[in-house]
């Protein structure tokens, strides 16, 4: 049987195979580029060779195709000639010495003899060194057009060269996936073999490697928010394959809020909720504006207090327990008018992670949540845009490409034309209000190589309003951040940060008296932090790093306008504070099964000189009677320092694949208050750093949650309940005056909290219907106790928070028609939140007044509402300038006059009940989206 | 605080813009299951030499009327142990028998003991300095809610270096002209119809005043103001009443007595806290409200208790003026009421009797009553003209539907109706 022919030769093969462009979302990178633009055409260099050695070679021309060779003059046999020249191509050759021709092949080797035992087993072995070969060689990869089984989107890829020397049952495929708009890698994009369990994730730089048996293999690729794929690989040795992914049209569609399937499942931390915020864009919400915190209150444990109410309460904790980070950098006030709009561009925002459960040990600072909100990387390959129009604001983010595939600048401007309606109302006691807000990001983003990266962003947002003519109300955010991602070794990859915040507002009156003034207050914060990851192997990932910040607050000061202002100008004393913080933490496979997230976090506080601070005879209500002693501090100066360690625990256990049990604790400090005696936010409320007699806010939650997965992770439930007790929370003395007050600790309580909860979510990730429904059983309390009553409230027992709802029900369902069409609907459902309702009333001077006693002891009616949304996007025509989206919503559909807030005022000597309501009457608006 | 204050306007609709943000009147039911009955004190001293007054009573739940509280003993001690007994000369109601004058320097407690035996005592109290109040004058100009009108502002120069807290009240009186004024009235009624000539109402010429009346007003508001953050330490310019161009008060001739009392920074925190509890923000915070914690507490008892003891230094300024002055040639504001002319039937429409079978006097058919005298009676209309279609309509139509007279509503020709006809004793023209 053996014939005597010249085995084929090996050539050298690289695992950076040259390449031809195969199709539109695939290439093959190379590391001979310069290949293609130099040296003589590989066909002629062929050709010549025929001509000189009268060797006739058999080949198909497309294989040629581009090829070059750089040094053509070869000498030596026709084997050396050949391995030299087709040493950087995919082509192999096979000589048959007799009839003095070569075949050249793409990719595969001739067998030139058939697979070991083909006729059965024979009576003699081999000689051993075939033996050896063979052994370990796969039967060849047979490819027959009808085999295919994939619609022929793509063309089949073949991975690698032959080497009839080193033949094995399967190769190691390895790539990097990127998403084809904007060029950016895509993490946690599983890669299956079709047939088999073998499946991969790409890592957070989008590489990834799998073992593929050699021959025809057919790899699918999904992630949420990509579109499928499938590639059909014929594998002859180990290779490169990257992917360039499209975004998943039909995912868009989709509310999503978890990024990876089963990660909720898998996941040791508890309480963390993902919003995409380009996958929840067809959740109505009022005036048809897209709104990251509105949908955060969809999902369970996150609420405020009343529509329109600024601030979140997370888990039954207080508006300022939150921090929410924009890009690394602290906002202090993500909202716009009220709370009414977020102050987050929605086209360059990507989305947020919330933690409200385990915060990540590299988190500090407040005790109730982490809202750690993301802008989009910009598109590095080309120009795009996305802009809205909608009945309030004007919108337009742009993604312009700096160098290709390297850096890209984001910018998004957002403005409110609020002010141009209310001038047009015909209604007289209007015509003096205004209102406008504008916002405006950029972030600029730079990939250096594979291990460094830098991303920069600059953010400003402004409000103006005014309600009586004579006062003018601003308060703006302003911040930067700049942060360098860096890949220390295989194993260790870092982020330093660095960032500035800055929140202030200000209140110019001008009226007709002497009293016109200028008022302002401001808050600065410079932090510095370095975190590493080093996945010291399967077993334990480590988490660690350092941050500093340094806080400088204007608490207050009043200056006069004008020349005919009498207005005595305040300016209390700033205050100055660092806030620092060493955190380490191990996340540890224990088994499969068992894994475990320790951390521990060092907090510390330092309030600062130079400043004076009062102290109080021990034993007696803080106020002016009871004064000790006041001390000065220098520049610089310790005032007091506070801190300690926290904890950051959370154990997983999977008692299947698709089912898992968590428990979490972890504690925390707070050295930062606000300073508000309403019964909702208002944005002229003040921050208050920790001083000599301001002791920080602490808290500790401990948490138990089920999670479980059903039908391929169309169906996800959990269920988590939590614990929660908060010391040092701050209220104040009835009837306080906060602002520009330079003893403010005597107004100030500080009690103890306690919350806890039950959170109930079912979602449903695919499909035509897809969307999710969340209960919460959830009690908030606070107790403000101490021996003098002017101290205490309610007697110094429990009573619930202003925010304390105990029933919670949301929906949110999608319902796709055709591609095109897709319905969405929003339900809520509340119990009523808490107010202070008068014991009775009485007469005083003529007036009728009504006097309180205990807090929140009544409840306003209960809220609810369902809004309706259509979605329709316009035609996916290829050559169409822009593609458009509109979004027709009718907010509040049923018309529910739910009450905000209900409340008594004397009029005209007379008590009159009234009632608040903020969208009382159905709301339908319009908005036109669209993206080039 | 000066600042605070100014955050504090009413505000109808905020988010105006889309007209979608509304304060309205609570509809739910207002159940307080928890109605507490406190005692509400009321006193407010002078250092005016009177007889001085301090109003006791319990808080009342809503829809209720006050409940004075009756029987307490009431005593004002001085820091010398000096006492004046207050008695009740009304319900609720308790004065000092004599004028008393309380004396600057010496600090004063209040004394109560409530029928219940629970006992309150105020803190001591001193009587501030007197502060001569400054000029009291007009400006005309548009408020800060954009209405057009008169603003009555006021100065002050207490000049202690100190900041001085001050409250207001004040008293207008205005002059009313009936717009339809007609020197008769109506005269003798008759609304018998049995006495065989039917109904009938007379005029007679007016005997009274009912042309020009002077009506009175009372300051209801808590007006507050201090001289806290002013660097000159007065007061100037400070707005105690505003009077739209379209207030009927300033129709003619309107006279205000502003009253000044100089109170301490406690009575003044105590107030303010009051209104902030009585009025709206904005829409979207409220002040968090809560027990109001004035000076005075119960010694024997953990009775809660509302109000403040104030003692303040009193002065008082007048002020006159014209619409003329202010407006002048511009159109006055509307009256009171609107002032159409109507012409109400002696007879109702369709009026029919007959007489009685049984030959004692008349049975009236369907609906028996008369209009205009049923008006009259109700007092609704003042007599304005006869009525020239009388007679024609009577002769073409019949009885019923037939108006003698036209009227006007009794305001637009009664001026008694918004005001008193006599004239008040420090009125000048």
């Amino acid at each position: 049987m053996r014939k005597e022919i010249e085995r084929p030769k090996r050539s050298l093969l690289s695992h950076r195979v040259f390449f031809v462009l195969l199709g539109l979302t695939f290439f093959w990178s190379s590391a001979q580029d310069s290949a293609l633009t130099q040296g003589t055409a590989l066909k002629e260099v062929l050709l010549n060779i025929e001509a000189k050695t009268g060797y006739q070679l058999f080949f198909i021309e497309d294989w040629l195709a581009g090829q070059r060779v750089m040094d053509q003059n070869q000498e030596g046999s026709i084997l050396e000639i050949l391995d030299a020249i087709l040493v950087n191509t995919n082509l192999n050759y096979y000589v048959l010495e007799d009839e003095k021709r070569v075949i050249l092949l793409q990719n595969t080797v001739i067998y030139d003899e058939l697979p070991r035992f083909f006729f059965g087993r024979p009576d003699s072995l081999s000689t051993e060194t075939i033996q050896i070969v063979t052994d370990s060689r796969p039967p060849p990869a047979f490819f027959v057009e009808n085999t295919r089984r994939t619609a022929r989107e793509y063309p089949i890829v073949r991975i690698g060269k032959a080497n009839n020397s080193d033949l094995r049952p399967s190769y190691q495929l390895r790539g990097k996936v990127t998403n084809q708009r904007n060029g950016e890698p895509v993490p946690d994009l599983a890669i299956r073999l079709l047939g088999s369990n073998l499946v991969t994730v790409t890592d957070e730089n989008g590489n990834y490697t799998i073992e593929l048996p050699s021959g025809y293999n057919v790899i699918s690729a999904t992630a949420m928010g990509i579109e499928d794929m499938e590639r059909e690989i014929m594998m002859y040795n180990d290779g490169t394959l990257d992917l360039a992914m499209e975004e998943g049209l039909q995912q868009l569609e989709e509310v999503t809020v978890e990024a990876d399937a089963i990660s909720n499942v898998q996941e040791t931390s508890t309480g963390t909720e993902t919003i995409d915020l380009e996958e929840s864009k067809n959740i109505p919400l009022v005036l048809g504006e897209r709104d990251l915190l509105q949908v955060a209150k969809a999902l369970p444990g996150i609420s405020s207090a009343g529509e329109g109410a600024t601030g979140l309460n997370v888990r039954g904790g207080k508006t300022d327990q939150n921090l929410v980070l924009l890009d690394d950098a602290v906002i202090y006030n993500p909202t716009h008018f009220f709370g009414i709009f977020q102050a987050l561009n929605p086209f360059t925002t990507e989305g947020a992670d919330i933690y409200k459960g385990s915060v990540p040990v590299e988190f500090g600072g407040r005790l109730s949540s982490v809202f750690d909100i993301r802008t989009k990387n910009g598109n590095v390959e080309k120009f795009s845009g996305e802009g809205s129009i909608g009945p309030v604001t004007g919108n337009l983010a742009l993604e312009i490409p700096v160098k290709k595939d390297t850096s890209s600048l984001v910018v998004g401007g957002r403005g409110a034309y609020a002010d141009w309606i209310l001038r047009s109302l015909d209604e007289e006691s209007l015509n003096n209000s205004q209102a406008s807000f504008f916002d405006v990001i950029a972030k600029y983003h730079h990939r250096f190589n594979e291990n460094s990266e830098i991303k920069g962003t600059a953010y400003f947002s402004r409000d103006d309003f005014s309600i009586t003519s004579d006062s003018l109300y601003n308060y703006t955010n302003r911040l930067a951040s700049i942060r360098w991602d860096h890949r220390h070794s295989e194993k260790t990859v870092g982020a330093l940060m660095l960032a500035n915040s800055d929140y202030r507002f200000g209140i110019d009156f001008d009226g007709e008296a002497n009293t016109d003034f200028d008022l302002n207050y401001s808050i600065n914060e410079t932090e510095l932090k370095y975190k590493l990851n080093t996945r010291l192997n399967d077993k334990h990932s480590l988490d660690y790093g350092l941050s500093a910040k340094l806080y400088s607050v204007n608490p207050g000061s009043i200056e006069p306008v004008g020349g005919n202002s009498d207005i005595a100008p305040v300016f209390i004393d700033e205050e100055q504070a660092v806030e620092g913080a060493l955190f380490v933490g191990d996340e540890i496979a224990l088994t499969d099964r068992l894994s475990l997230d320790l951390g521990l976090r060092y907090a510390f506080f330092a309030a600062l000189g130079s400043g004076t601070q009062r102290t109080y005879v021990e034993g007696q209500p803080r106020n002016e009677a009871t004064v000790q002693d006041t001390i000065s501090y220098g520049s610089g100066e310790v005032i007091e320092t506070y801190g300690g360690p926290e904890a950051r625990v959370a154990l997983r256990y999977l008692l299947a694949p698709d089912f898992s049990v968590k428990a979490s604790f972890n504690n925390s400090y707070q050295f930062i208050h606000t300073l508000t005696n309403n019964t909702t936010v208002s944005p002229i409320d003040t921050w208050k750093l920790s001083d000599l007699n301001i002791e920080p806010q602490t808290g500790y939650q401990a948490s138990l949650g089920f999670y479980k997965n059903f039908n391929d992770n169309m169906f996800e439930v959990s269920l988590e309940g939590y614990y929660k007790e908060m010391d040092n929370v701050l209220d104040f003395k009835t009837g306080a005056d906060l602002f520009l007050n330079e003893n403010v600790e005597t107004e100030v309580l500080q009690g103890d909290g306690q919350a806890y909860g039950v959170e109930f979510l079912i979602k449903k990730n695919r499909g035509k219907l897809n969307g999710w429904l969340g209960y919460t059983y959830a009690r908030s309390l606070y107790r403000f106790d101490s021996p003098f009553s002017e101290e205490r409230i309610n007697g110094g027992e429990f009573f619930p928070s202003n925010f304390d709802k105990p029933h919670d029900v949301s929906l949110i369902a999608n319902y796709k028609l055709t591609k095109r069409y897709s319905f969405s609907a929003n339900f809520v459902y509340q119990t009523g939140r808490p107010v202070t309702f008068p014991i009775g009333t009485f007469r005083f001077n003529n007036a009728d007044f009504v006097a309180f006693s205990d807090r929140n002891e009544f409840r306003i009616p209960d809220f609810y509402r369902l809004d309706l949304g259509i979605n329709i996007e316009g035609n996916h025509k290829k050559n169409k300038l822009a593609h458009s989206f509109w979004t027709i919503s009718v907010y509040n559909v049923l018309g529910r006059n739910n009450p905000y807030s209900v409340f008594f005022v004397t009029e005209d000597g007379e008590v009159r009940a009234l009632q608040s309501s903020i969208f009382a009457i159905p709301i339908p608006s319009i908005t036109y989206n669209f993206k080039f | 605080m000066k600042s605070k204050r100014n955050l504090g306007f009413l505000v109808k609709c905020l988010l105006v813009a889309l007209s979608i943000s509304c304060v309205e009147e609570f509809n739910g039911e207002i159940q307080v299951d928890t109605f507490e009955s406190v005692l509400v004190i009321d006193a407010r001293l002078t250092d005016q030499v009177k007889s001085q007054s301090i109003y006791l009573s319990r808080t009342f739940e809503f829809d209720s009327v006050p409940a004075p509280e009756r029987n307490a003993q009431v005593t004002l001690v001085r820091n010398d142990g000096a006492t004046i007994s207050f008695n009740e000369v009304l319900p609720g109601m308790y004065t000092t028998d004599a004028a008393m004058q309380l004396l600057a320097g010496e600090t004063y407690q209040l004394q109560i003991t409530t029928q219940d035996g629970v006992s309150y005592a105020s803190d001591f109290e001193q009587v501030p300095e007197a502060v001569e109040i400054g000029e009291v004058q007009t400006i005309r100009r548009t408020n800060n809610t954009g209405l057009e009108g008169i603003a009555i502002v006021l100065d002050n120069a207490p000049n202690s270096g100190q900041p001085e807290f001050f409250r207001y009240e004040y008293e207008e009186t205005y002059k009313i002209i009936a717009p339809d004024f007609n020197p008769f009235e109506w005269g003798e009624i008759d609304y018998d119809i049995n006495d065989g000539d039917g109904w009938e109402v007379l005029t007679k010429p007016r005997t009274e005043e009912s042309r020009v009346c002077y009506g009175t007003n009372h300051s209801k508001d808590l007006i507050l103001t201090s001289t806290e953050g002013l660097s000159n330490g007065g007061i100037d310019d400070f707005e105690v009443r505003f009077l739209s161009r379209n207030n009927s008060f300033i129709s003619h001739r309107y006279s205000i007595l502003v009253k000044q009392y100089h109170h301490a920074l406690g009575a003044n925190s105590f107030y303010e806290t009051l209104q902030d509890f009585s009025s709206i923000e904005t829409v979207f915070s409220a002040v968090q409200p809560g027990l109001l914690e004035g000076n005075i507490s119960a010694s024997n008892s953990v009775a809660s208790v509302l109000g403040y003891f104030e003692l303040s230094s009193y002065s008082e300024k007048r002020l006159f003026f014209d619409y003329e002055e202010l407006f002048s040639g511009e159109p006055l504001p509307p009256y009171f009421m609107n002032c159409a002319t109507g012409a109400p039937p002696l007879y109702p429409e369709g009026f029919h009797f007959t007489p009685n079978p049984n030959g004692d006097g008349f049975i009236i058919d369907g609906n028996g009553n008369s209009p205009l005298i049923d008006g009259i009676l109700a007092g609704l209309y003042a007599y304005h003209a006869e009525n020239g279609d009388y007679e024609e309509w009577l002769r073409t139509e019949g009885l019923g539907g037939a108006a003698p007279y036209l009227v006007k509503p009794l305001g637009c020709g009664d001026c008694r109706v918004f005001g008193s006809n006599v004239v008040p004793e420090f009125w000048t023209e």
